[in-house]
């Protein structure tokens, strides 16, 4: 593993920023180690559509391949590596960035990096900056309709069909862009959404430690410590 | 076994078969942590599907808070430039 920091440092050699560079790179070391074998060889400056030569995901996703496809570390180093990208844009061209425009932005990166397989990755491209308030208040409209319908029919037997038909509906809700979908197709897309949040989470995880850490250690005692290994 | 014959009547008009439901059900189950380890039978479709829209929210929740202390990282950071160079030029 000793040969990829002689990369970093030669790169930091390069870029002329020591003291900083390794106090970053040693977190980022501890952070990504497994990954950046494959890390460096495989990415390429390059846009999204050309990966998906490389990839050979399927058009139709299945719960299987869901689980395999969001949880491979390739997965985690694309999406990582395009939120750092968005997020250092962003704050490039805002000075401030809010909390809401970030997990936006995450969002749409985790959109992108689904690839457009799935109806809740183009959703959520579709419709980047709509405000929520104004979905649920249609939504609400909507639902009372069928509920007057369903009063007429026989209490007992039938109070378990509502109960989960109006389930089905909050999940569809939670879901984006699958509010008319059908049973099985709500399946594929809710293990497929699940999937990539756990994903999120992790990612989004991993850069916080890595940034705090960043920002909590000393450049001297990094530089030291290097000198050790 | 009645309530299940007359549920299909009704299921003309939802579109959505009982064989659809338990399908779900249990493939959801399989993907909640909290669920993962109970047997089918023992639990509910009301239920699997109250764990699912929970758990999904608790994700939104906790992307919502990392994306929260995300951006303080970076509001408070101004030498992330220099560093924000080397992450590209690691990850390029």
């Amino acid at each position: 593993q000793k040969w990829f920091l002689f990369i970093i440092i030669r790169i930091s050699h390069q870029t002329k920023k020591i003291s900083i560079g390794s106090s970053f790179f040693l977190s980022f070391h501890s952070l990504f180690r497994n990954y950046f074998a494959s890390l460096i060889p495989n990415l390429e400056p390059s846009p999204v559509f050309k990966r998906r030569k490389t990839e050979g995901d399927p058009v139709s996703v299945q719960p299987n391949q869901t689980m395999k496809r969001w949880r491979t570390k390739r997965e985690h180093q694309i999406y990582s590596s395009k939120l750092f990208q968005a997020l250092c844009r962003s704050r490039r061209a805002s000075s401030s960035t809010s909390a809401k425009e970030l997990h936006q932005t995450a969002d749409r990166v985790l959109a992108i990096t689904a690839k457009g397989t799935t109806r809740w990755s183009r959703a959520i491209l579709a419709a980047p900056l709509t405000a929520g308030t104004n979905m649920k208040k249609h939504k609400k409209a909507k639902v009372t309709v069928h509920t007057r319908l369903r009063k007429p029919v026989v209490n007992r037997e039938k109070k378990k069909l509502p109960v989960v038909e109006r389930k089905l509906k909050a999940l569809r809700r939670l879901v984006p862009g699958c509010r008319k979908l059908s049973c099985n197709n709500l399946l594929e897309e809710t293990s497929d959404y699940i999937a990539a949040l756990e994903m999120q989470v992790r990612a989004m995880t991993a850069i916080t430690e890595f940034l705090a850490r960043g920002e909590a250690q000393a450049p001297t005692d990094r530089l030291g410590s290097i000198g050790n290994m | 076994m009645s309530s299940r014959r007359s549920r299909s009547r009704q299921s003309g008009a939802s579109r959505i078969t009982d064989d659809q439901i338990i399908d779900l059900v249990s493939k959801l189950q399989q993907l909640i942590p909290e669920l993962r380890g109970r047997r089918p039978d023992k639990v509910s479709a009301s239920k699997v599907l109250q764990e699912t829209c929970n758990y999904i929210r608790s994700l939104h929740r906790e992307v919502d808070g990392l994306s929260d202390r995300l951006s303080q990282l970076l509001a408070s950071t101004d030498t992330d430039s220099d560093q924000a160079a080397i992450i590209r030029s690691l990850l390029m």
